[in-house]
């Protein structure tokens, strides 16, 4: 009888257990049938190309480090770009410039932050007396260097350093429009061109124009047709009807509703008139 | 030689810190566009006596017509307009166009010259562009106003969507009156605007199928005026009526070749019918196709090498392509539906015809391999299209209801601009000039 208490202990403990350990884990394959939702990751990066911060901190290291020799701030746009690329801790410059030169005071920074955007006109026409100066200062090897780093970044640094030429550090600017921004340049578009497709293939009436606009969104000039020379060519007069519509379409939109802190970046902007993809959804 | 380097190297690398805002310019894909039509500003034309202004109203009303018609444009309400011009050599002050989003203005002016003479001036305007489009002078009898305004309207129609116009061009139809049982079916023509309507044939017979020669001189009809039905031509200027061969039989939808030298028709012989193409100078005649089957309605593609037309070898009619000379002969519709009248574009590029499907008729185009069939109307009864001569309209004949009348109706490409062209009473059986040299 004695025995029987640790058995039905011993039982009861068993039966416990299996409650907790085996009951949910049954349980838990029911719960991983229900379907996984599948989450993609899309780089934002590629599509909206905020490269906010790092112009900003670029130029100041820059400067000081290869201009610790030399205190001139023209120089530093051209022939220092190559360098951010080398030392990569970009944060780290803002801490630590401050602290390896000390010889500089503070001071001079401030003075080049605000006269950069100002001067941006001046610093280009000056970079000519800077090389001639230099190369009895600098080795010859070093510059060719420098060179070599600047050549492959040139396609990518070429956009910063033209939207350096105007707003630079004063909106740490990004360096294209967003998808937004653009989707709502395409809104605005669509209300003022009128798609070629009655024509015979429209999707072959591709228009290119180059516009030049002013900060407030509007036209500095007429628009160019890009390829003017292509349709007039083609002899094709659909074609022909298509740039004019084209190029009407565009006087007729401004003024654009473009970020203006960004201006830079589409003060010259050539918009591709295409038709192709409204082929498949139109009756026509 | 160090030094030399040196300033090439500088140069280099003065040129990549310049050469950066060069390629520096957004690019954006503009994928979309609307479809609406192109907004105008047709002012009436201006002249210096009330005659002159008289004609100048009636001209810019035609012109606003046959423009708004095509549904490619929209002419703004001329009570809307800022600025009236007194001097069409003057450039038009754009502003005030832009202001009530006038994409063109055309500016025009009537002069009487003297009583058989009238001069009619106009220019066309870029308002956004601000540029000048093209100017025309053009002189006619007074009475002969109107093809003075379709011209205009056609080269409006041309310069701003690169395409030739149709406004300057006629329509032959069949004009129908009297009972159903004893129906009166005369060969009447009328401007493309339903203006101008005149009968060609005294309505003592009936006549079928009318169809334009490529010079809009001669039109081919079949008439019945002896007992067998046969084909004829007509000459407009002349009112001139030949037989068109003498056959053994009866023939049936003719139809010229695009160089206007041959006629090809259906000719039936004990029950059969056939395809056949002769030849209008020699008169010698071709036999293109040998079936059983009925072989009829056939029409050339504008390049004159191929003919489409309607068999049933197949059980239902449907829709052939052969070569010109009745080789490579393949079938191009395998819809539901029976497939009637097919009539290939002027531009080439779709083939119009007529289909019955479940109890209703269509008018549809499809391409010449068969394929992207679409169907642009459907009603009670819709048949025989014809295209305008720039392939971007079709004309064709509709009954709404059983016992109504037919109709000549228009419709356009998209679909969606169905227009009844105004007849004097019942018409049927259209068909579109090429335009008028």
């Amino acid at each position: 009888m004695r025995a029987g208490i640790p058995l039905s202990v011993l039982a009861h403990s068993g039966v416990i257990l299996v409650g907790i350990y085996v009951l949910p884990s049954t349980m838990d394959d029911r719960l991983n049938d229900t379907p996984i939702i599948p989450i993609e990751l899309v780089v934002l990066a590629e599509e909206t190309d905020i490269k906010a911060s790092p112009p900003k901190p670029e130029p100041e290291p820059e400067m000081e480090q290869e201009l610790a020799p030399e205190p001139i701030i023209a120089q530093a746009a051209p022939v220092v770009e190559p360098e951010p690329v080398k030392p990569e801790p970009v944060p780290e410059p803002v801490s630590k410039a401050p602290e390896p030169k000390v010889e500089k005071p503070p001071a001079p920074k401030p003075k080049k932050v605000a006269e950069a955007p100002r001067l941006k006109p001046k610093p280009k026409p000056k970079p000519k007396p800077k090389p001639k100066p230099k190369p009895p200062s600098f080795d010859l090897a070093r510059l060719e260097n420098k060179l070599a780093k600047a050549r492959p970044a040139v396609p990518t640094e070429d956009k910063t350093s033209a939207s350096d030429a105007l707003p630079r550090e004063a909106a740490g600017a990004a360096i294209n429009l967003t998808v937004d921004e653009i989707d709502l340049l395409r809104s605005q578009m669509y209300r003022c061109w009128r798609a070629p497709l009655d024509a015979p293939n429209p999707e072959k009436l591709v228009v290119r124009v180059r516009l030049r606009l002013n900060s407030d969104g509007s036209l500095q000039g007429a628009p160019e047709v890009l390829n003017r020379g292509q349709i007039e060519r083609s002899g094709d007069p659909f074609w022909r009807a298509a740039a004019n519509s084209a190029r009407r379409a565009v006087i007729k939109c401004q003024p654009y509703a473009l970020p203006p802190e960004k201006y830079s970046n589409w003060q010259e902007t050539i918009m591709r008139f295409s038709a192709a993809e409204m082929m498949g959804s139109s009756t026509r | 030689m160090n030094l030399k380097r040196a300033l090439l190297l500088a140069m280099m690398v003065f040129a990549t810190g310049f050469a950066a805002p060069a390629f520096a310019s957004l690019e954006i894909d503009i994928t979309r566009g609307h479809l609406e039509p192109t907004p105008l500003a047709i002012p009436s034309f201006t002249g210096s006596s009330e005659p002159e202004r008289e004609i100048g109203r009636q001209i810019a009303g035609v012109i606003r017509a046959d423009l708004e018609r095509s549904g490619l444009f929209k002419v703004l309400d001329p009570a809307s307009y800022i600025e009236h011009q007194a001097n069409i050599d003057l450039q038009p002050r754009f502003a005030e166009w832009r202001v009530i989003r006038a994409d063109a203005l055309l500016a025009g002016r009537v002069v009487i010259e003297n009583e058989n003479r009238v001069r009619v001036d106009m220019r066309l305007w870029d308002v956004f562009a601000e540029t000048h489009l093209f100017g025309q002078q053009m002189g006619t009898t007074p009475e002969n106003w109107r093809r003075i305004a379709h011209k205009i309207a056609d080269s409006i129609y041309q310069k701003l969507t690169g395409e030739s116009g149709y406004f300057d061009t006629r329509v032959v139809f069949i004009a129908e009156s009297g009972p159903k049982i004893n129906r009166t079916k005369r060969l009447a023509i009328m401007d493309q605007d339903g203006a101008n309507p005149t009968f060609l044939t005294p309505g003592s017979y009936t006549v079928l199928t009318p169809r334009f020669s490529p010079t809009a001189q001669q039109i081919t009809y079949l008439s019945y005026s002896s007992i067998v039905p046969s084909v004829f031509l007509f000459n407009i200027e002349t009112g001139r009526q030949e037989v068109l061969g003498d056959f053994p039989g009866m023939t049936f939808a003719p139809r010229f070749s695009p160089d206007g030298k041959k006629v090809i028709m259906s000719l039936v012989q004990r029950g059969n019918s056939e395809i056949w193409l002769m030849d209008l100078r020699t008169r010698r005649r071709v036999r293109l196709t040998n079936s059983p089957a009925i072989d009829t309605s056939p029409s050339f593609s504008p390049d004159g090498s191929k003919i489409v037309f309607n068999s049933d070898r197949g059980g239902s009619p449907q829709l052939y392509i052969m070569n010109v000379d009745g080789s490579a002969l393949r079938r191009i519709t395998f819809g539901k539906g029976r497939y009637s009248a097919p009539v290939w574009s002027p531009r080439g590029d779709l083939i119009a015809f007529t289909k019955h499907y479940q109890g209703k008729f269509h008018i549809g185009v499809m391409r010449p391999d068969g394929e992207g069939e679409r169907t642009l109307t459907t009603a009670y009864l819709d048949e025989g299209p014809t295209w305008s001569p720039n392939g971007r309209v079709l004309m064709f004949t509709r009954e709404t209801r059983p016992g109504a009348g037919p109709h000549v109706w228009s419709i356009d490409l998209t679909g969606a601009n169905l227009r009844r062209v105004t007849t004097p009473g019942d018409s049927s059986d259209p068909a579109w000039s090429p335009l008028i040299e």
